[in-house]
């Protein structure tokens, strides 16, 4: 395991080098070739459509780096539309976290399911993604209370201090789910033909998350970190993933106006 | 467009990033968490009114027997009409020593050792009561709920110098459950 992910580190960091050398030689060839595509369209650049299979690279690497955490996360997207594609997650993480009185284990599945919406306008030939989207994210998952110690502002009876931990309420909380809704914005750069690289960050909104009496969720699978009397939460991802081609379809037609515009720019 | 999209990610990526790092999570000071026990002392003649107790000492007993340090709540050895007591979390019970007008005599033993006599008028006061374990907050954890407290006055005779004369003329509990901490739970009438 241990080795598998210095390999895929040292993966990722070569494939980023690399990237930046090839996609600059391939933009200053476009870049002449582009004006005369447009104005005859006679040559039209076929868009691949496909399903997009990846992996958030940053959960393994927090694996590794953390020893509270252990976590994957599969990604994949379908494209339904020149820019709107049906996207998915499915993830598994198991965090342990340390608070001042109490530590406490998470863990559990999740899956995601939504839409995005890329909003970049290409150069000929290319297929990156800036993307807005949504999600709707569901959890099922346990916390574990290992320890705690009671909370106590006088400390004249010295309790803390000789180490007298709570008892009564460990143990695992089962059978606890959650419901939540993401805003996603994000993007992938194709490195190399069908490999993508990607990075997203996102805004979580809790909807419903059924907890128990004597321990409310701190953290949920997929969700992150609950705050006190907030339904807000925050994620991110950096994603590696492959698109497998299925058919391939042409960029919609421009009204002539439109056209006029871009050639004008 | 696009340059407001890419600063905005930029902007969001380095929030979630250091969000994470932020410990924001304390205990506020004003939470209600476990509560203290707060004595009034009342005169018993004209039950509606304070009464203060002179040079008054508090004292906690531990399981052994054995006189911990003096409570710090209040100024060691000050007139008293309002106390905060502070009760055991990992216990259903607490134990302490009221001393009105006290002070001590050194004595001398034979053999040499110095000794600290406690002259004033010792009345024990046990209180009972049933704990309940509660998640207040994430920065808070867990605390103590107190209900049902109760109290047994003077278990055995403890003045140094015997002596009938109890202070504490009766207790009456106002509060059992401890619910505000801004009342008196207990009276206490001398």
């Amino acid at each position: 395991m241990l080795k598998f992910t210095t390999n895929l580190i040292l993966l990722f960091i070569s494939v980023t080098a690399f990237a930046q050398d090839s996609l600059s030689v391939e933009t200053a060839a476009i870049d002449t070739v582009q004006v005369q595509q447009a104005s005859k369209d006679s040559t039209v650049y076929k868009q691949r459509y496909g399903l997009r299979v990846g992996i958030d690279l940053s959960k393994p690497l927090r694996s590794f780096l953390e020893e509270d955490y252990q976590g994957l996360e599969l990604l994949a997207d379908f494209r339904i539309s020149h820019n709107v594609y049906i996207a998915g997650a499915l993830g598994n993480e198991e965090k342990t976290t340390q608070e001042d009185n109490y530590n406490f284990t998470t863990s559990g599945s999740y899956l995601k399911v939504g839409l995005d919406w890329n909003t970049y306008e290409n150069w000929y030939g290319m297929e990156n993604i800036i993307n807005l989207g949504f999600r709707v994210g569901a959890s099922t998952f346990s916390q574990t209370l290992n320890a705690y110690q009671i909370y106590n502002t006088n400390q004249y009876w010295n309790e803390i201090q000789s180490g007298i931990m709570g008892e009564d309420m460990l143990g695992e909380y089962s059978g606890l789910n959650a419901l939540w809704a993401e805003i996603v914005l994000g993007m992938k750069v194709e490195l190399f033909r069908n490999v993508f690289m990607g990075a997203s960050v996102r805004l979580n909104y809790l909807v419903n998350n059924t907890q128990a009496g004597n321990f409310p969720n701190l953290f949920i699978p997929g969700f992150n970190k609950v705050t006190d009397g907030s339904k807000f939460g925050v994620g991110y991802n950096y994603s590696i993933s492959y698109l497998i081609p299925i058919f391939k379809g042409n960029k919609p037609q421009k009204l002539p106006s439109n056209n006029q515009q871009e050639q004008e720019d | 467009m696009k340059k407001v999209l890419a600063l905005l990610f930029i902007f969001s990526a380095s929030l979630a990033l250091f969000s994470s790092c932020e410990k924001d999570d304390i205990c506020p000071g004003d939470t209600l968490t476990t509560p203290v026990l707060k004595l009034g002392f009342y005169n018993i003649s004209n039950q509606d009114r304070f009464k203060s107790v002179a040079r008054l000492r508090v004292v906690g007993i531990n399981e052994d027997g054995t006189q911990r340090d003096t409570l710090n709540t209040f100024p060691d050895r000050s007139s008293r009409t309002e106390i905060d007591i502070p009760l055991r979390t990992s216990e259903s019970y607490s134990t302490f020593l009221f001393i009105k007008n006290s002070s001590d005599r050194i004595d001398t033993l034979d053999n040499g050792t110095i000794e600290n006599v406690e002259l004033g008028n010792i009345d024990t006061l046990r209180f009972n009561y049933t704990r309940q374990e509660e998640f207040i907050s994430r920065g808070c954890g867990y605390a103590v709920r107190i209900t049902e407290l109760g109290y047994n006055l003077n278990p055995d005779f403890t003045d140094s110098i015997p002596n009938d004369q109890e202070w504490i003329t009766s207790v009456f509990v106002q509060d059992p459950n401890l619910q505000h901490q801004d009342t008196v739970h207990v009276k206490i009438y001398h």
